[in-house]
C-alpha cells in the first residue's frame, strides 16, 4: 500500500466517524476530493465534466454509507477508492456516449427526410447577424426609473446629500458609470454610495422585477 | 513565486464545469447590453454554478432561484455572483482567470454576505478551481494569499444557536423536501423569498370586496431600519377548500437588538369574509413539536398567534384543514 492510499484510508476513516451533513464529514470529504481529483480517468469529451460531477456526488453519498438509490457503500477490501470511482465514472461516460449517439441518429434521420423537400428556400434575412439591440428588460427598467411612477425613487436619498435612489439607479443603468467616478462626482466615499445602492436601490429593483413577472 | 502561492496550490480544489453551467452562463450573458457586461455575467454564472455543484456533492442545500445572480434584474444592475445557502445566507462566488492572482470585489457586494469564495475559471480545460474562502473583505482587491482553505466555509454554515447534529438533521430534511427556509431577519434588509408579497399586493385595495385591507405603508417609515416587516403568502389547501384560498401573513418586529416579535395571521382571500371553520394555524418548534396553535370557529374573520424569538432560531408554521395541510419553515 503506497502513501497516498494510506493517507486516503485515514481520511475516509476520519470522515465516516462524523454524521452525514456535519462540517467534519464535509471537510474530510473535501480533502479526499482534492487529493484524488487529478488522478481519475480523463478523456476529452463534451460530457466528461457532467460524468465527473455525478461521480463526485456518488462518492460523497456512498463512501461511508450506501445510499438506497445509488448503490452499495464503498468496500476497501474490493478496490482502491480510485479504481472504485473510475469504474463508476466510465459507466457514466458510457451512458452519455449512448445518449449522444441516439441524438446523432435522430438528427441524421431528420436531415434525410428534409432533403426530399425540393421547394425549400433559405431565408437570407434570417441568416444575417442580428443587430445588437437594447434588451427589453433594460428598456422597461430605464423607463421605470425615469418616470418613477410611485414617486418612491426620488424620495429615498442619502442623508445630507442630493443623491436619490432615482439618480443612482439611473447612473448605474448599463452601460454603468464606475463607482470611483460617481464617488468623486458626488463627493462621497464609495462605501457610502455602494451601501446605499445595496440596501435601498437593489431592493426597489428586485421588487420592480418581481412585479413585472421576472422571477 | 512566493511561499504563499505554493500554499494556495496545496489547498486549491478542482471542480467540473458542467454543460448545464456553460449553457446557463451563455444564456445569462446574451441578455446583456455590452460585450464587457456579458463576459462579467458569464464568468459570474460559471463561478456560482461551480460552487453550487460543490455544495450539491456536500449535500448543502442551496437555492439558486432566490439568488441575485439568478435574477435577471439584479444581475443586470449589479456585478453579482451570490449563492443562497438555505437557512444561512448568501455566499459570494467571485470568478478570476488563470493568470490572475487577485480578484476584484465590486462595492455592491461588500455587505449582506456570509463570505467570499474565489473561483478560478479555466475554460480550456473546463475546470473551476476553488482557491479558498474568506469571511470578510476590506478592499476592492482580494488577493488569493488572504484566503483560507474552502472547507473552512462549513464552519460558517451552521446557524449559531443550535448544535451541529440538529443543524445537519434540519439541512437533510430541507434538502429532501427541496424547500426554502424563509429567513425572517433578511426581511428587515428587504430580502424576501419569492411567493411572499406585501399585504397590499396580495389584498388588492382597488377591490372593496376583499375581506382585509392594510393602510398603505408610509415611505418614511419603511426607510428606517428598526421597523416591522409584514408579508403575506397565498395558501392553497387543494380540494378541501374548493375555490377558497387563504393567506398567511407574517409580521416581524425587532423588539431590541436581539429579540424579535412575530405575529402570524391567517385571513380569507377573494370574496370570502370568513375562514373555513376548523382551519388550524400551528407553530412547531425546531424539533417538530407543537409550540402554539389556534383554530377557526364558525364565522371567524381571521385567526392569529404571537410569540417572540432570537435571530437564528428555527420554527415552522402549519396551516391545516382536515387532511390537507401545508408547512412553511422559517429561521428568525
Amino acid at each position: 500500500m503506497n502513501s497516498l492510499e494510506e493517507r486516503l484510508r485515514q481520511l475516509v476513516e476520519e470522515a465516516c466517524r462524523y454524521p452525514p451533513g456535519s462540517s467534519q464529514r464535509r471537510k474530510n470529504l473535501t480533502k479526499i476530493i482534492r487529493l484524488i481529483s487529478k488522478k481519475l480517468w480523463y478523456e476529452y469529451t463534451p460530457y466528461y465534466q457532467d460524468a465527473l460531477q455525478q461521480t463526485w456526488v456518488y462518492f460523497c453519498q456512498n463512501i461511508c454509507e450506501g445510499k438506497n438509490n445509488t448503490g452499495k457503500a464503498y468496500d476497501p477490501d474490493r478496490a482502491t477508492i480510485i479504481t472504485w470511482l473510475n469504474y463508476y465514472l466510465k459507466r457514466r461516460l458510457q451512458d452519455f456516449r449512448i445518449e449522444a449517439q441516439k441524438e446523432r441518429d435522430k438528427t441524421v434521420t431528420t436531415k434525410i427526410e428534409s432533403l426530399g423537400d425540393a421547394n425549400q428556400t433559405t431565408d437570407l434575412v434570417e441568416a444575417l447577424p442580428a443587430e445588437p439591440e437594447v434588451p427589453p428588460l433594460l428598456e422597461q427598467l430605464s423607463k421605470w426609473v425615469q418616470t418613477d411612477p410611485d414617486g418612491e425613487l426620488s424620495q429615498i436619498q442619502i442623508k445630507g446629500s442630493q443623491v436619490t435612489a432615482q439618480i443612482l439607479i439611473q447612473r448605474r443603468l448599463p452601460p454603468e458609470e464606475s463607482w470611483k467616478d460617481l464617488a468623486a462626482e458626488f463627493g462621497l466615499p464609495i462605501s457610502t454610495l455602494s451601501s446605499f445602492y445595496q440596501r435601498k436601490c437593489l431592493p426597489l429593483l428586485r421588487k420592480f422585477g418581481e412585479s413585472e413577472g421576472y422571477l | 513565486m512566493t511561499d504563499n502561492t505554493y500554499d494556495i496550490q496545496d489547498f486549491a480544489l478542482t471542480l467540473p464545469i458542467t454543460q448545464e453551467a456553460r449553457r446557463t452562463a451563455e444564456q445569462f450573458a446574451r441578455e446583456q447590453l455590452t460585450p464587457e457586461k456579458a463576459e462579467q455575467v458569464r464568468l459570474n454564472t460559471l463561478a456560482v454554478s461551480a460552487v453550487n455543484n460543490y455544495f450539491q456533492m456536500m449535500d448543502v442545500p442551496t437555492n439558486l432561484e432566490v439568488s441575485d445572480s439568478w435574477n435577471p434584474v439584479m444581475r443586470m444592475f449589479s456585478d453579482v455572483a451570490d449563492l443562497e445557502v438555505v437557512g444561512v445566507g448568501r455566499l459570494e462566488c467571485r470568478p478570476l482567470l488563470v493568470s490572475e492572482s487577485s480578484c476584484h470585489i465590486p462595492p455592491e457586494v461588500w455587505e449582506e454576505r456570509i463570505g467570499y469564495i474565489l473561483v478560478q475559471i479555466d475554460e480550456s480545460s473546463l475546470e473551476a478551481t476553488v482557491l479558498g474562502f474568506t469571511q470578510k473583505v476590506a478592499t476592492e482587491e482580494l488577493s488569493i494569499s488572504e484566503l483560507t482553505p474552502i472547507e473552512d466555509v462549513f464552519d460558517c454554515l451552521q446557524p449559531m444557536t443550535i448544535g451541529e447534529a440538529t443543524a445537519a438533521a434540519i439541512a437533510a430534511t430541507t434538502a429532501a423536501v427541496q424547500k426554502t427556509r424563509v429567513n425572517l431577519s433578511q426581511w428587515l434588509e428587504e430580502v424576501v423569498e419569492t411567493g411572499w408579497q406585501t399585504v397590499d399586493a396580495l389584498f388588492n385595495p382597488a377591490e372593496p370586496e376583499f375581506a382585509y385591507r392594510f393602510r398603505k405603508r408610509d415611505i418614511l417609515e419603511k426607510d428606517t431600519i428598526e421597523v416591522a416587516v409584514k408579508r403575506a403568502k397565498l395558501i392553497d389547501l387543494g380540494m378541501q377548500l374548493a375555490s377558497h384560498r387563504v393567506a398567511l401573513i407574517v409580521e416581524l418586529t425587532p423588539e431590541s437588538e436581539q429579540k424579535r416579535d412575530i405575529l402570524l395571521q391567517v385571513h380569507p382571500t377573494g370574496k370570502e369574509t370568513y375562514l373555513p371553520p376548523q382551519l388550524q394555524l400551528i407553530v412547531l418548534d425546531e424539533s417538530g413539536l407543537v409550540f402554539l396553535d389556534a383554530q377557526a370557529r364558525n364565522e371567524d374573520n381571521y385567526i392569529q398567534l404571537q410569540f417572540c424569538g432570537l435571530p437564528g432560531e428555527l420554527f415552522s408554521v402549519q396551516v391545516a384543514l382536515g387532511d390537507a395541510s401545508i408547512l412553511e419553515d422559517f429561521v428568525i
